[in-house]
């Protein structure tokens, strides 16, 4: 184990520890000193209620859901149109593949979130009912559904980009050297998807850049569709009787500032950042242990 | 000064007057005025076979690569052809085993430049190897993936690729050759395939190799590739 990995200035590791200490100064300061006991410090957290907590860990596990679908979601979609365009430099009818997919994505990605959830929302219930007249779809269906078209809109878009910018602006130098090199795997699918992926390795620093973007973008959309859609966790956990925290802290959040309750609001907002803080800092974390470990420089070069 | 990129009906090799039949065989050659200069030929009969491609710095060898003969190549489906380009960038965290077969020749062909044992090399990473164990990987990386499309006509375009291996090249390029043809016999190939290296460097040259030098088309260089890009599409 390399440890002087953890303690290099750029290192997510050092990066979190730092931003929890500078909470814990901020919080130890606020008790030390009344006067600067104001709401949007970090002991906020403190004030909320276990509604709040709960709002939070159904928020947290769908973020985390529609993480890993966009990642799913990114590479599939990133792979496919990367393979359609280099199959297009031999065959000239597959050129409008890659263009389109890329057209469409960019088009859905454009259209303000919270319209496309209504749409999305709307349209799921007129195809069900298409084939499945008079019956009503299970909330669980329309639940996964919304995570789905959370996870493909926006932080899968960003992962898409990133494999398919790597293939479609690839240097000619990358496309040569990729071309050329020996590629495992018996299906010329599969060694074209493969290719995909070494092009995409070219352009490193970009990929784990989506990663970590696609992280905060899936809490974006989690939290948007929270807002727009009421009570959206009753899909999942269906109750005779009404839960706030079933709405997410979406929900709740709207609700607290309609009641200008800068106390929760901030609580709140200060969890979303450790949330959100720790695992961008854990994803890069695991970027730099997968692959960025063999770009670094040597400790003794100073620069 | 006139220059003119002709895939002519025949021409001449150099050394000998022996005709080349286009249909079986692909060349290449600049004509300066009234005499064709012989660029690079398929004509070869042997099954592995070595061209060293020469010329001072910043004379457009690698843009000859890349505008001209490349382009040519793509025409051509009867030939398949690698080629490293100068100084690639290279993701270091990309394993030897992503790059080489699995079988065990070409395991010793990989550790026949300077690795422990067969299993650990598989698992190293390209930020382990020094740059000119990476180039050298890289070749051995496009012999497999020739081999593996198993067309009749095979060409390894290096360009300056060997150069980081210091006097060890010519050796490296034995090595290979010897390699091409053990994996066929390991195949079990009956048709031989034949492999030409067509190498551009700055190296000295043993004796024996043939050598094209473009010193005469230091003239004018974006002249003499304009002149070939409009003719490459012949």
């Amino acid at each position: 184990m390399n440890y002087s990995l953890f303690f290099r200035a750029n290192s997510p590791f050092l990066q979190f520890f730092c931003f929890v200490f500078l909470i814990l100064i901020l919080t130890f300061l606020e008790f030390l000193i009344p006067v600067i006991e104001i709401p949007i410090m970090p002991s906020s957290i403190f004030k909320l209620s276990s509604e709040w907590y709960k709002a939070f860990a159904l928020t947290s596990l769908a973020t985390f859901c529609v993480y890993f679908l966009s990642l799913v979601i990114g590479h599939l979609a990133g792979g496919l149109a990367g393979v359609l365009y280099l199959a297009s430099k031999k065959s000239s009818i597959l050129k409008a593949f890659p263009v389109l997919i890329t057209f469409f994505y960019q088009f859905v990605y454009v259209i303000p979130f919270s319209i496309t959830i209504v749409i999305s929302y709307s349209a799921f219930y007129l195809v069900f009912d298409i084939f499945w007249e008079g019956v009503n779809p299970q909330g669980l269906f329309v639940g996964l559904f919304m995570l789905l078209v959370g996870a493909t809109v926006l932080p899968g878009y960003r992962v898409f980009r990133a494999i398919y910018l790597a293939v479609s602006q690839a240097k000619e130098d990358n496309l040569h050297l990729v071309l050329s090199l020996y590629t495992p795997g018996k299906q010329e699918f599969l060694k074209k998807i493969k290719q995909v992926f070494r092009l995409r390795d070219f352009e490193i620093a970009q990929y784990h850049e989506s990663l970590t973007d696609a992280f905060n973008l899936s809490l974006i959309s989690v939290v948007i569709t929270e807002m727009v859609l009421t009570n959206f966790y009753e899909n999942f956990f269906p109750r005779v009787e009404y839960e706030i925290f079933l709405g997410g802290i979406g929900r709740m959040g709207l609700n607290a500032q309609q009641a200008l309750s800068w106390n929760l609001i901030f609580g709140i907002l200060w969890l979303l950042i450790l949330l959100n803080w720790g695992t961008t800092k854990l994803i890069e974390w695991l970027n730099l242990i997968l692959r960025g470990r063999h770009y670094l420089d040597s400790p003794e070069l100073k620069v | 000064m006139e220059f003119k990129l002709l895939i002519a009906e025949s021409i001449f090799l150099e050394g000998d007057e022996e005709k080349v039949d286009l249909n079986k065989n692909f060349s290449i050659c600049y004509k300066l005025q009234a005499s064709p200069f012989l660029i690079w030929s398929f004509g070869e009969k042997q099954l592995t076979s070595l061209t060293v491609f020469q010329a001072p710095t910043g004379l457009g060898k690698s843009v000859f690569i890349k505008k001209v003969f490349l382009k040519l190549l793509k025409d051509r489906e009867d030939i398949a052809f690698c080629y490293i380009p100068q100084n690639p960038a290279i993701p270091k965290h990309w394993t030897v085993a992503q790059l080489a077969p699995s079988n065990s020749l070409w395991q010793d062909f990989f550790l026949k430049f300077g690795a422990s044992t067969g299993n650990v090399l598989a698992r190293r990473f390209l930020s382990e190897f020094s740059g000119g164990s990476i180039k050298r990987i890289l070749v051995g990386s496009s012999l497999a993936n020739l081999l593996e499309r198993n067309n009749k006509l095979n060409v390894l375009i290096l360009d300056e690729t060997l150069d980081s291996t210091g006097f060890l090249t010519w050796d490296f390029v034995k090595v290979c050759f010897d390699y091409w043809t053990a994996m066929q016999s390991f195949n079990n190939q009956t048709n031989l395939i034949k492999l030409s290296f067509f190498v551009v460097t700055h190296l000295q040259v043993p004796p024996g190799i043939r050598v094209i030098s473009l010193v005469k088309a230091s003239a004018s260089v974006d002249q003499v590739l304009r002149v070939i890009i409009t003719n490459s599409s012949l």
